[in-house]
């Protein structure tokens, strides 16, 4: 909950007070990202407007962001919207060809669209060019599966900002109030935990899930219980696109997925989204939490939640066919239409610059840096040496064990995933069966596929 | 001579801005969406269309989550009109029937209906928050949980009407105190020295003679039944699943977050049918009267 | 009165008074939220006891882009109210004046069309529209688009106040020499002025208050407070602190309003309708 943003303001005043002084001071005393600008200020007195999800990256740049105005005499506004309207606003803007905005940050779900539809100016002339990127941004510090995102048609359209996986968050306390001593490994021991929690631990919900349809709703996590259940969105991905939501495999992870929400779900966990899931644990009213691994420093936060000390982090379950972990990537482009677009780079290169993405991690939540060096800093091991040690070496092999296509990168699956998702949503809420509701997504979906021309 | 044409000119030039704003703001744009509607026109690709014949409203007629919203859409026309019908009458014969304190407070009690619907969507969202909201405080401290606002279809559902019931019976409260004010008192004392109980007024004299008044309050809470945008959005954002949305939701997020503006249009046009459909004859109904004065 | 009652006065005052006033815990409850921490605000042991901060209040005004989006919402919603009476008040005088009944009956014909039309309708064409004409998150395009909303409502409201105003001072003014011009303003404007002042503040509520054009027609740079406070639902965890507070910013100028035109109120919002 926004606890969390109220630490940001704190932060944020604090960094504003430091920037008084002087530019904030990154690891080495020098201005944080200082090694990546172009000296001189050539930019100086232009505004960059940024468009963002309000999430731990943008609200972390926003702390770390005085920095870049005094070093480079640029304003940036910063857009921060929820998950919908920022989609929504960012759309509209970038279909029409409108300049309002010189940043934007990429959904990980609708980039294949982004990409496709040409809406963003290609970085490459950008990051090519030694005079714009000096070597000290060290592109290759990137983690490989974090940049190759970027790219559509060896064009590259943005940059990693935030890299994420899921994790199962588990309460060992209340597990062993209902005399449970370990996580669940698959989701059949899933849906058995959470009867024998609900059944001996009846004032607390044995699972927190994110109910509520959409892409980055109920969609974010779902794949991973429909992979591991051996269901599949398409028939034969990318061979053979026709839909395969009628698919008995694809049904039956339907309705464990409403099983889970609807009957062991906190109360109102139907139409949640992340942001119910974090009060959820934090006001210590689940036992179990299937999310981001990003969310780590809010869900356990020592000060807003009573998860702290007594939550411990396992793999997400696997299912028949294997395991198949989340990936997610957020990035940072400009739109084709920036009105200056030197500047807008100045700002994209500086906030995925090595000494930024490490300064937000060690001064906000934020973690989930697409940068080795973030990741092999001492203090910020430290710092995210979360549940015991089990934090960082679960979220690794998450990373490493990512499923290869965790949600399919064409263009339209923005209006798929919808499609798709409304329809889970509506098994989970009981107004149709999971059969019904897949039946009546794949006539949906299959009109979309026919008329973008996967098929005939 | 002169001065009739004079005359004439100057009151068509006093209706024109009027003429032109009509044309300009409503015409041209209900005809445009009517033409975009028989296209394939999306959001995301607006230089390349093709006219597309009737095939957005084929679409249309087999669409099953805009026909469950249409059936959303008439609980909110229907149920908390219905609601704020009855509640506005009973407490304007309950005002009407002496309580002069309450004068004083009347805005303080109007207050919902001209607060910005989405600050009434905010206020209930946080009252009935599952298990943090005042609601269920409320309730725990007589021992009871509240109902599941918010957690289930139709606890959402209810959630809204609870919304709009509470946003709009005041304007019939209002309205109805209002006609019941300007009824010739003496009607009523000659029922009563008839000899006449009271729910015989009411029931053959206060009523039928309140009867105009009702009948234009109810027209404009039907037409204004559309629009509730807003506390949908933000209380329920059209879910959980679909089971809030109503049509003018639906055709929103067709046409601005799947893109989809031919399709969207379709949807609008036909709402606007519907609307039209409905409204007819409480129109007549309302115009009559006003035609004879 | 001689109305026999069937319950004492006194009980059914309290059961109205009471009923009345449940209905307005909601308010009470959003008011109490805007004053208390993020601790205190989901805290059962500090509902209506607590320490009252203006902390809330604080950290949305000191972010300056709240006062900016007041600032938008101010000069759109009276800019909505200039356009739409520079408009709808000499038609609503015209109107009022005809003795041409089909023309009255398609004026009132049209000011209900208006209300009838979801302005969901109106969004596709005005997003278009605007973006041809390069005004979009501007003043001026929800100006525009909320004056096409409201000159209805101002036609209907006024057309009432006016039909009020006995037509011997027309004739008066007539003889005098006056044209219509004259008489509208020199004569009809001031003895309708508290009605004029009304739909003025009517007008200036539902400019005010208008959420779904301003969402779609806006960016930044023109963004109204009912859009902003949306915004603020959707931080990690809807930051009740800040919508509460913000919700009861938006709201504060309308109550002061609503307690400026009570009397004229029901006329205005229904006009001629419940005259006829």
């Amino acid at each position: 909950m926004s606890l969390s943003r109220r630490d940001f303001i704190n932060t944020a005043a604090g960094a504003a007070i430091v920037a008084g002084a002087g530019a904030s001071a990154g690891a080495q005393g020098a201005p944080v990202g200082a090694e990546v600008l172009r000296p001189g200020q050539p930019y100086r007195g232009t505004t960059l407007n940024f468009i963002s999800l309000n999430y731990l990256y943008s609200t972390g740049l926003r702390t770390v962001l005085p920095a870049f105005q005094e070093q480079t005499g640029i304003r940036v506004n910063f857009e921060l919207l929820g998950t919908l309207d920022n989609l929504q606003k960012q759309q509209l803007e970038l279909s029409t060809g409108s300049s309002a905005y010189d940043v934007y940050q990429i959904p990980p779900f609708n980039r294949p669209a982004y990409h496709r539809s040409e809406w963003l100016a290609p970085l490459d002339p950008f990051l090519n060019d030694p005079a714009l990127t000096p070597p000290a941004f060290e592109f290759n510090d990137f983690f490989p599966i974090s940049v190759a995102q970027g790219v559509t048609e060896n064009r590259r359209y943005d940059l990693p900002i935030f890299s994420a996986t899921i994790l199962l968050y588990w309460r060992r306390d209340i597990f062993e109030r209902a005399g449970l001593t370990k996580a669940p490994e698959t989701f059949e021991e899933m849906m058995e935990t959470c009867r024998v929690l609900k059944e001996r631990v009846p004032d607390i919900a044995p699972i927190g899930l994110r109910g509520a349809a959409g892409l980055e709703g109920n969609l974010w996590p779902f794949p991973i219980l429909l992979y591991a259940q051996g269901g599949k969105f398409f028939r034969d991905f990318p061979r053979d696109m026709r839909p395969a939501l009628t698919d008995p495999n694809t049904v039956r992870a339907v309705e464990m997925w409403s099983t889970l929400v609807r009957q062991y779900g906190f109360p109102g966990a139907v139409n949640a989204t992340h942001e119910e899931v974090i009060v959820a644990m934090q006001q210590g009213r689940v036992a179990m939490v299937m999310d981001g691994h990003p969310l780590a420093n809010l869900f356990l936060s020592a000060e807003r939640s009573q998860a702290h000390g007594k939550t411990s982090i396992a793999p997400v379950p696997r299912g028949p066919a294997g395991r198949f972990p989340a990936f997610a990537e957020h990035g940072i482009g400009m739109a084709k239409n920036a009105r200056n677009k030197p500047a807008a780079w100045e700002f994209i290169k500086w906030a995925t610059s090595k000494s930024v993405l490490l300064d937000m991690a060690l001064r906000t939540p934020y973690v989930a840096s697409p940068r080795r060096s973030t990741v092999n800093d001492p203090r910020y091991q430290q710092k995210n040496n979360l549940a015991e040690g089990q934090y960082l070496p679960v979220v690794r092999q998450m990373l490493e064990e990512r499923s290869p296509v965790y949600t399919p990168p064409i263009p339209e699956w923005g209006e798929v995933g919808d499609m798709i998702s409304n329809a889970i949503s509506r098994s989970t809420i009981g107004r149709q069966s999971a059969a019904d509701a897949m039946r009546q997504a794949e006539g949906e979906v299959d009109r979309i596929l026919r008329q973008a021309g996967y098929y005939r | 001579m002169g001065r009739l044409t004079r005359d004439r000119l100057s009151q068509i030039a006093m209706v024109a801005p009027l003429g032109a704003a009509l044309l300009l703001l409503t015409i041209l744009p209900l005809v445009f969406a009517v033409a975009v509607s028989f296209t394939d026109l999306r959001l995301n690709r607006l230089a390349r269309w093709n006219w597309a014949g009737f095939d957005q409203y084929l679409r249309l007629a087999s669409d099953e989550r805009w026909w469950t919203s249409v059936g959303h859409g008439l609980v909110y026309i229907v149920v908390p009109t219905a609601l704020q019908m009855v509640i506005g009458l009973v407490l304007a014969l309950l005002l009407h029937a002496g309580i002069r304190a309450v004068g004083v407070l009347r805005p303080l009690f109007i207050l919902p209906m001209v607060l910005p619907p989405v600050v009434v969507g905010v206020l209930w969202k946080a009252f009935l928050l599952p298990d943090l909201g005042g609601l269920d405080y409320f309730m725990s401290l007589f021992g009871l949980r509240a109902p599941g606002f918010l957690e289930t279809a139709e606890g959402a559902m209810g959630a809204l009407i609870v919304t709009l019931t509470w946003e709009w019976t005041p304007f019939v409260m209002l309205l109805l105190l209002a006609g019941l004010e300007s009824l010739p008192q003496d009607v009523f004392d000659a029922a009563h020295i008839d000899g006449a109980k009271s729910w015989q007024v009411l029931r053959y004299v206060t009523l039928p003679m309140l009867m105009p008044t009702i009948l234009v309050v109810l027209l404009f809470r039907i037409i204004e039944s559309t629009k509730v945008f807003p506390v949908i959005f933000t209380i329920t954002g059209g879910g959980p699943g679909n089971a809030t949305e109503n049509m003018d939701f639906y055709a929103y997020l067709t046409g601005f977050r799947y893109f989809d503006l031919a399709y969207s249009a379709a949807l609008l046009v036909a709402i606007l049918l519907m609307m039209a459909v409905i409204c007819a004859p409480l129109y007549r109904a309302l115009v009559r009267p006003q035609l004879q004065t | 009165m001689i109305v026999r009652r069937p319950l004492p006065v006194a009980v059914m005052t309290a059961v109205t008074v009471g009923f009345l006033a449940l209905a307005l815990v909601p308010l009470l409850w959003i008011v109490l939220l805007s004053l208390k921490t993020q601790l205190q605000s989901f805290d059962r042991t500090q509902v209506f006891i607590f320490l009252p901060t203006l902390d809330n209040y604080r950290r949305l005004l000191a972010d300056g882009t709240f006062l900016h989006y007041l600032l938008n919402s101010v000069v759109v919603a009276i800019g909505t109210v200039v356009v739409s009476l520079a408009v709808g008040a000499p038609a609503a005088y015209v109107v009022s004046r005809s003795r041409w009944r089909e023309f009255r009956s398609a004026a009132l014909a049209y000011s209900l069309f208006v209300r009838i039309v979801p302005p969901t309708v109106f969004i596709i064409p005005y997003f278009l529209g605007a973006r041809l004409l390069g005004v979009n998150d501007t003043w001026w395009v929800l100006i525009v688009a909320y004056a096409n909303l409201n000159i209805p409502l101002v036609m209907w409201s006024l057309w009432s106040f006016f039909n009020d105003v006995p037509r011997e001072l027309d004739e008066a003014a007539r003889i005098d020499g006056a044209g219509h011009w004259q008489i509208f303003l020199r004569v009809i404007l001031p003895v309708a002025a508290p009605g004029l002042t009304a739909t003025a503040i009517l007008t200036f509520i539902m400019a005010w208050n208008e959420f779904l054009l301003a969402l779609v027609l806006t960016s930044r740079e023109a963004r109204t407070l009912p859009v902003a406070i949306v915004g603020f639902l959707a931080y990690e965890g809807a930051d009740w602190g800040l919508v509460s507070s913000g919700a009861v910013l938006v709201m504060a100028p309308i109550v002061a309003f609503t307690v400026l035109i009570r009397r004229y109120l029901v006329q205005g919002l229904v006009g001629g309708a419940l005259k006829g």
